[in-house]
């Protein structure tokens, strides 16, 4: 059976105490996260974890080699949902908030490396700004098996509105889209002014000298286990490019 | 920002309000009701396709109903709201654009596939629809030696706005039509509302200023205590909309009442976006969770 990991920020009360960053808390986290995971079981998945505020480590998702436990959670699920304040450096590094230093208050994506003999599929970030659009390829190295990062290029907006997408995302999922069009669908409105991407690698068929074949593309065949076809991994070594889709309004 | 200089911005080419508004109130929709609406938009999706797609297998599954159309289509049904969505079932990447178009031709090509669906005909006496927004979805690559390939455009979404007694119910778009390359119909959601002909009160309203300082208590709250006050934060302010609210698809909405919606953004290391609601009328006509729920009972972390 396939399974998912959910980690949930809300509060950032002791990042502020601590005068690692001014973020405030937020208010509709669980309200996204308790929806997809409740679409997730109802589909038939697993849950594996389910780590709430300060339950959520950075080292979760931070690569074993690299001095994380990746291999016990994030890259040990088919699908890993983050919830939290994100960003981006300059070079097109994800980068993330926690609210407790384990051991570092943040996460940086040059220390992920996920699907590299374990499970990971999909993450999905619901956060702020994680992808660059201009510096796509700062996020190749995350890629090692995984097939797409489901993030945002700009802002993901608290909401009233926006309560729901957890639970739009999980159903989408659930009833047969692609993992491309779940996310961006279930995270848009179509008023609130989310900009959410998908982006994934392909081969050098999919490349095509600059041709691309969508039509390989993970973006346009991977579905969720379970409900619909799921494409092989591809390894480092046959990745030639980096393809990624995203709304904007 | 310090707090009047806050409430200043948010009150600047704030809607000017009248004294008094009105208070709807919503004709539930029974299931069956639901599903009706939902079996007169996917005919006439099937019209706009010029397919058919009367051979649906429904299903109920926990709060909403499934129907699985032909070719890979399907429309969903929310029982709380009445809300529905239908997907003709193309593939994600399929039908593509030929180029990217301008964004008054794909506003004229989403709004001719919104005349052709009948949108316009779902709306119940007393309230009006009007475009929004138009948004694209695009798709590129790179390759190793960051070379970039153009942009190709996968869709184009016309968004409309449902308003009613001259205000617009503000939440998710209330009709969006997704609209593939050629024209073809990808999918049409619709959360339209149907409020009681005549209103059930006349409610005071309060001004956007005493709104405004309702917004910054709140984001107050939620930056909480920090060596950095709320006063120092630099943030993004968009002026407060006035408009009724939509709770969204899942919850039951049995009144439309005037809220002040404002935004929010502060981009610091880290980037926030926040949306604040607040009750327009002197009085609370219906609820809103501005809690925000909890999460599930904590799991055992792991051995220390």
């Amino acid at each position: 059976m396939a399974s998912f990991g959910v980690e949930a920020i809300r509060y950032f009360n002791h990042a502020r105490a601590a005068g690692v960053s001014t973020a405030g808390d937020l208010t509709y986290t669980f309200n996204r996260s308790n929806g997809f995971d409740n679409q997730l079981r109802a589909g038939g998945l697993s849950r594996a974890f389910y780590f709430a505020n300060t339950d959520c480590w950075e080292t979760d998702i931070r690569d074993s080699d690299q001095g994380g436990d990746d291999v016990t959670y994030a890259d040990k699920v088919d699908l890993f949902w983050i919830e939290t304040h994100g960003n981006h450096e300059s070079d097109g590094r994800a980068r993330m908030l926690y609210d407790t230093p384990q051991t570092q208050w943040r996460t940086w994506s040059n220390q992920w490396q996920l699907g590299e003999n374990w499970n990971a599929e999909w993450v999905m970030a619901y956060s702020c700004e994680t992808v660059d659009r201009g510096h796509i390829t700062g996020l190749w190295n995350i890629f090692a098996g995984m097939h797409i990062y489901c993030g945002a290029y700009d802002l993901m907006w608290d909401a009233w509105t926006t309560d729901e997408c957890g639970e739009d995302v999980g159903h989408n999922l659930i009833t047969g889209d692609t993992v491309s069009d779940s996310w961006i669908d279930g995270v848009s409105d179509w008023a609130t002014d989310n900009h959410p991407i998908t982006v994934c690698v392909g081969n050098a068929a999919t490349w095509n000298n600059g041709n691309i074949r969508w039509d390989l593309s993970y973006l346009n065949r991977d579905h969720l286990w379970g409900h619909g076809n799921v494409e092989p991994d591809l390894p480092p070594a046959q990745q030639a490019c980096i393809l990624y889709r995203w709304a904007e309004g | 920002m310090s707090k009047e200089r806050f409430i200043e911005r948010l009150c600047a080419n704030a809607p000017k309000a009248e004294s008094h508004a009105e208070i709807f109130a919503l004709r539930p929709l029974s299931i069956d009701e639901a599903t009706r609406n939902a079996k007169r938009l996917i005919n006439a999706t099937a019209e706009v396709c010029k397919t058919s797609l009367d051979r649906a297998d429904w299903v109920t599954q926990g709060d909403v109903t499934l129907a699985h159309l032909p070719l890979g289509g399907r429309a969903v049904v929310y029982h709380a709201s009445g809300a529905m969505q239908v997907m003709t079932g193309l593939a994600t990447m399929a039908s593509l654009f030929e180029k990217v178009e301008s964004r008054e031709r794909l506003q004229k090509l989403v709004e001719s596939v919104a005349e052709r669906l009948g949108i316009q005909r779902f709306v119940q006496e007393g309230g009006s629809l009007s475009f929004e927004r138009l948004w694209q979805i695009k798709a590129a690559a790179a390759d190793r030696n960051n070379k970039t390939t153009e942009a190709v455009l996968c869709r184009a979404v016309g968004a409309w706005r449902q308003s009613v007694g001259g205000l617009p119910i503000l939440g998710g778009a209330s009709v969006a039509v997704k609209v593939a390359g050629g024209g073809a119909l990808d999918s049409v959601a619709m959360q339209l509302l149907e409020p009681q002909v005549d209103a059930m009160e006349r409610a005071a309203l309060i001004g956007p200023d005493q709104a405004a300082k309702q917004v910054f208590l709140q984001l107050e709250s939620l930056l909480g205590r920090s060596k950095v006050s709320a006063a120092e934060i630099d943030a993004e302010v968009e002026p407060l909309r006035l408009g009724y609210l939509h709770l969204g698809k899942r919850k039951t909405q049995r009144v439309l009442a005037p809220h002040y919606v404002a935004a929010v953004t502060i981009r610091g290391e880290e980037v926030q976006a926040y949306q604040f609601v607040v009750p327009a009328t002197e009085r609370s006509f219906m609820p809103m969770c501005v809690a925000g729920s909890q999460p599930p009972p904590p799991q055992l972390r792991r051995a220390a």
